[in-house]
């Protein structure tokens, strides 16, 4: 747990507007994981009578839309806190 | 350099694989040999690897031991974990229940992935921030002292405890399969097999082990559901194929008037297919091995993207899973469904000597219905290559595929037992003088210890795998997760009220699994899996209150939680411990 600190000089101002976008980012892509899961999940019986290549839409968020929208979800995020980082100073 | 060297590792372990299943599917179409030796060679074949690759990078010192100097790629690392966290109920069981409960089975699916997303947003980064070896060692920088670390180290026990029995309990039964042998004799070739994997190396050993047994375990599931595509639908890609088998389900159904497949509730209800997604998300961020991966990563920048990495490998088998299910199903609906009782496939005779299979001509016609088969939920898996008419060897890729789960799972969660009870307690709590060898030797009989405790509790099969592994989920969900999860959002949260909320999370939990599994107790119709319903509301409002009543938590705490929402040192902090 000895790792060696690289103390960076951050004003507070950018410190709080790092933490708000990081905030705003987290409420957006929670937003959509609840979607995602819990409201396709209840309208699941009207969405299976929708169907591609014989899959019904109902069923198929639950087996495979709603991982891969994770998963690109989780890569998103990785990708805009890395521009959030830069963007205010604390590029690790 | 270093990335190098894995990636000739990955290459090199799938590559000899499907050489192997190739040469020996070739050699016993000829006769060349009995299909008993090849069962014998991948199991025994697989340990061999393991145990090797483990003693090849064993640990030097402590930091090895646990989190391997945090130098590992986040691609790799990811990968390891996928293999950690997907044990014997998502290879061997996970496809069989989706068969069996339809959509509802699916929540296993979207709970066991969606959680990743909240220990992505929520924990992943700043707990790597935060410069903790263990769960526990954040909870006592966290909430500053030895209370919670002490009670964390007892949850954590009792979790990978309950999620331990099972993996023995699959490992048990494949060495039982495989190697022709009782499976209470099963259960003690698991324990072997997991000491020596476990012994051979620290979290740097089984880094190395763990990539090997996703490669494996993947392979496993994969090449079986590529060849059932092929034959049963002449495409060779599962995840666009089984449309079309979702489809003819459904035409089946709805001519001979049964529940449809796709139809959500039908099974488990609306209230505990929900609650399950719920607990097996919320249990995700909540379980110790899957946070520890996330600090063996170099900097928080790649904590993040390790975790998408670790989903990634995760999904490639959970997409495949209702791939698999949707398409046996169809099979039995158009192939099997109507046979003569006189005519039924032999399969079905041998695996039902060992109870997997049952059938009972209900109306008396002499001719299978879908409603007069019970079959197994571990069938669809273990079972598709005879089903399918495949080759032995493609049954023995999925023994070795199915223990590769049980085995890395079984690691990870030893490892996390070990260094709780190693570093956690007697380090930091009993004796901080101890060396680095006193430590590690306390860490490994600690490991022996609990293993061996499990693999006599695995003896009695307590209930099903799956259930088991959804009740830990449920433990770690109602007792790690509002405490990490407040820890870091929530900086008036304080040591009594973390602690008093993981006391009370895990006696409902507990309390509510023991009274609904073992007495048939049920509260609003709430299954024994989904114990977490209760649990987690309890331990965030007990959490919140006793916060409340009590002083808020120090000056340095408070300025330590601030600080871990910047990825870089902006000041100077407390250190983790």
């Amino acid at each position: 747990m000895t790792e060696e600190n690289n103390y960076r000089a951050v004003t507070q101002v950018d410190a709080d507007a790092h933490w708000k976008e990081n905030v705003g980012l987290v409420s957006w892509l929670l937003l959509v994981w609840f979607v995602v899961t819990w409201v396709v999940a209840l309208l699941a019986n009207q969405l299976n009578s929708f169907s591609i290549l014989g899959f019904p839409m109902g069923y198929t968020f639950g087996s495979l839309f709603a991982l891969l929208i994770y998963t690109v979800m989780i890569f998103y995020y990785a990708h805009r806190m890395e521009q959030i980082d830069a963007k205010y100073g604390m590029k690790e | 350099m270093k990335n190098k060297q894995w990636a000739m590792f990955v290459i090199g372990v799938v590559t000899i694989l499907l050489a192997l299943v190739g040469i020996f599917t070739i050699m016993e179409g000829q006769g060349l040999i009995q299909p008993r030796t090849i069962g014998l060679i991948f199991f025994f074949g697989t340990v061999a690897l393991y145990a090797v690759v483990g003693l090849m990078v064993s640990a030097r010192k402590v930091s090895d031991y646990y989190v391997a100097g945090r130098d590992i790629p986040a691609l790799y690392n990811g990968m390891a974990g996928a293999a950690n966290w997907m044990s014997a109920a998502s290879v061997i069981g996970l496809a069989g229940t989706i068969y069996l409960l339809g959509y509802d089975g699916l929540a296993y699916i979207m709970g066991w992935t969606g959680g990743y997303v909240l220990l992505a947003l929520l924990v992943a980064p700043y707990i790597r921030k935060m410069r903790a070896y263990t769960v526990p060692d954040f909870m006592a920088a966290r909430y500053g002292g030895n209370v919670a670390r002490g009670v964390s180290v007892f949850a954590a026990l009792a979790m990978n405890i309950v999620y331990l029995i099972p993996q023995f309990m699959g490992v048990g039964s494949i060495a039982a399969r495989f190697l022709g042998l009782p499976y209470q004799v099963g259960v003690f070739v698991a324990l072997a097999v997991i000491l020596l994997t476990t012994f051979s190396g620290g979290m740097r050993g089984v880094t190395w082990v763990s990539v090997a047994q996703y490669l494996i375990l993947i392979v496993a599931f994969l090449v079986p559901l590529v060849i059932m595509s092929v034959r049963l639908t002449g495409n060779p890609i599962p995840w666009i194929a089984y449309g079309r088998a979702l489809e003819s389900i459904t035409n089946f159904e709805n001519a001979n008037g049964m529940v449809n497949y796709i139809q959500p509730f039908q099974k488990m209800g609306m209230v505990n297919t929900l609650g399950l997604i719920f607990c097996l998300m919320v249990g995700t961020v909540g379980l110790p091995h899957v946070m520890t991966r996330f600090y063996t990563v170099p900097s928080v920048k790649e904590s993040r993207i390790s975790v998408g990495w670790c989903l990634l490998f995760i999904i490639l088998l959970y997409i495949s899973a209702p791939a698999k299910a949707a398409l046996v199903r169809n099979d039995i609906y158009h192939n099997l469904v109507g046979t003569s009782y006189d005519e039924l496939p032999a399969w079905m005779e041998t695996w039902g000597a060992q109870g997997l299979v049952k059938t009972e001509d209900k109306n008396g016609d002499g001719f299978l219905q879908f409603n007069e088969l019970t079959l197994h939920a571990d069938m669809i898996v273990i079972g598709t290559p005879e089903i399918t008419r495949m080759p032995y060897t493609v049954s023995s890729l999925i023994g070795a595929g199915g223990m590769a789960a049980a085995v890395s799972t079984s690691l990870g969660l030893l490892m996390v037992l070990a260094a709780g009870v190693a570093h956690d307690i007697y380090k930091k709590m009993i004796n901080p003088d101890a060396s680095e060898s006193t430590v590690l030797f306390w860490s490994r009989a600690v490991l022996v210890v609990v293993a061996s405790l499990c693999a006599l509790a695995a003896l009695t099969r307590p209930a099903l795998i799956v259930a088991m592994v959804a009740w830990a989920f449920s433990i770690a969900a109602s007792s790690f997760f509002p405490a990490v999860f407040l820890g870091i959002w929530w900086r008036r949260a304080n040591a009594p009220g973390a602690v008093s909320g993981m006391i009370v999370g895990l006696i409902v939990t507990i309390s509510y699994i023991i009274a609904s599994h073992f007495y048939g107790v049920r509260i609003f119709g709430i299954l024994p899996v989904n114990a977490g319903l209760f649990g987690v509301p309890a331990n965030f409002i007990v959490t919140y209150f006793v916060s409340m009543a009590t002083a808020a938590p120090s000056e340095d705490i408070m300025d330590l939680v601030t600080e871990l929402r910047y990825p870089v040192a902006t000041r100077a902090i407390g250190e983790g411990n």
